[in-house]
């Protein structure tokens, strides 16, 4: 039987570090996705997720449990984010592949994907990315938390400290741009969208 | 909750668009959307616009290892491991007064070296300097390990202790040798004898103990390392198996082109 984050933690504060190797393993790829769509770059998001496990050790005995680990964890991961966008002072620049390689594609398309798809989904992938840079912080980090972490809004309202109807505003204006600014790039979405 | 829907209430739309809103306002909005184009426009745009966003994959790394790696070695530094043991370790019972309270392992060592150079000062004022080639009082054998020899080394300074102490007050021609005064000597040295073999107790308990933790570090690594070298083989069968399905693609398109101008010359 698969044990709880809270079983985890519990058994890592009392100091089995098998037990946090396990929430590591557990939780590395949602807090390394969250950094790389935040700030967009790949080494700097690797950097932010390993910081992101020591910090969560070190306050590991002070951690109550008031919250749930995953949100406390989230919680610094996020400001580890925003404190590498205050140290950079800049909007995130993401590391787009200028030119596609045909082999690297061939081994990223799906059992019945086209490679004609496979590049479809990849340019809008690339589209969605530049688009997501144009977005402030807030309202980035808020559609980052929804549609790629599950979060209700009352969750995002808590890690991004501020009112439900703060979040609200932030996810609509956020996708609203996203909307125009893919539309006024020329690019036909929906067909995109259906033909992905 | 609302009973009607206005137009232009974004935070409603946006929690019909996350289906995170109650039943009954689900359907106030579903049923305004049937009758308001602009609002049924807007909630299709935000949808292509979600559906886009969810096509946006973060590029694949291999983090685990490395991440797991700089983990385990903080949390193998000894301060780390401290930071969970101390509460534990330091708690003092102020119930007993401090002196029966046990001596820190430096205190003991400190104690241990004075002692020594107690001892090795009254064997001098006894016996004088004596030159390299001179017997010993003691004889250590030459090839006993390290840990073997400061055990030995702690036994002869104990003897020589005893013996120390009890030529004293012949030496020194002082008439102090009564029985009170011999009876804390032996008290003292006694005392001396228990913190030495209590440090050296603790200190094989703390020698098992880092044995263990070792050992538990070297398996986590040994299962993270299997794990990944696992998850590389998976990943190189699978590229392999894209690679083989998209030459085959690649081969039955070619072919399709190469037979279609023969077929149009065809009568």
């Amino acid at each position: 039987m698969t044990a709880t984050d809270e079983e985890l933690v519990a058994r890592s504060q009392g100091g089995d570090i098998e037990s946090f190797n396990q929430l590591i393993i557990r939780w590395e790829r949602p807090i390394y996705a969250l950094a790389y769509r935040v700030i967009g770059r790949e080494e700097d998001a690797r950097d932010v997720c390993q910081d992101t496990f020591l910090r969560a050790y070190r306050a590991l005995p002070g951690f109550k449990g008031q919250a749930k680990f995953s949100s406390w964890l989230y919680r610094i991961a996020l400001n580890l984010c925003r404190d590498w966008i205050r140290r950079q002072r800049r909007a995130p620049v993401s590391q787009m592949p200028e030119d596609v390689d045909a082999i690297e594609l061939a081994a990223d398309t799906g059992p019945t994907e086209s490679i004609e798809d496979l590049v479809a989904r990849r340019e809008l992938s690339a589209i969605v990315e530049q688009a997501m840079t144009q977005l402030s912080e807030e309202q980035r980090t808020a559609i980052i938390l929804k549609e790629y972490h599950g979060m209700t809004f009352q969750e995002i309202a808590d890690l991004q400290g501020c009112p439900l109807s703060t979040v609200k505003t932030r996810l609509y204006q956020g996708l609203a741009q996203l909307r125009r600014h893919l539309e006024q790039n020329g690019q036909m979405l929906p067909e995109l969208v259906k033909r992905v | 909750m609302s009973e009607t829907f206005q137009c232009g209430d974004h935070g409603a739309l946006i929690t019909y668009l996350y289906d995170e809103c109650a039943p009954d306002e689900r359907d106030t909005i579903a049923m305004h959307l049937t009758q308001c184009i602009t609002c049924a426009d807007e909630v299709s745009g935000l949808t292509s616009t979600r559906q886009a966003l969810a096509l946006w994959a973060p590029p694949a790394a291999d983090l685990g290892l490395e991440i797991r790696r700089k983990v385990q070695a903080e949390i193998a530094a000894p301060g780390a491991v401290l930071a969970f043991t101390r509460p534990q370790e330091t708690s003092i019972d102020r119930s007993s007064p401090w002196w029966k309270a046990p001596l820190p392992a430096w205190a003991q060592a400190a104690a241990a070296v004075a002692i020594f150079a107690a001892g090795l000062s009254i064997g001098f004022m006894r016996d004088g300097w004596r030159g390299p080639n001179e017997p010993q009082t003691t004889e250590v054998p030459a090839t006993v390990p390290a840990a073997m020899a400061s055990k030995a080394d702690l036994a002869n300074l104990e003897s020589q202790l005893r013996t120390a102490m009890a030529e004293i007050p012949h030496a020194a021609a002082t008439p102090v040798g009564t029985p009170a005064a011999a009876h804390s000597d032996d008290a003292l040295l006694q005392r001396v004898q228990a913190l030495i073999e209590q440090s050296e107790a603790r200190q094989r308990v703390e020698f098992t103990e880092r044995m263990v933790r070792q050992q538990g570090l070297f398996e986590a690594q040994r299962r993270v390392d299997l794990e990944s070298m696992g998850t590389r083989v998976g990943r190189v069968g699978d590229e392999l198996l894209r690679q083989r399905q998209a030459s085959e693609e690649l081969a039955r398109a070619l072919n399709q082109k190469l037979a279609q101008p023969v077929s149009q010359q065809r009568p």
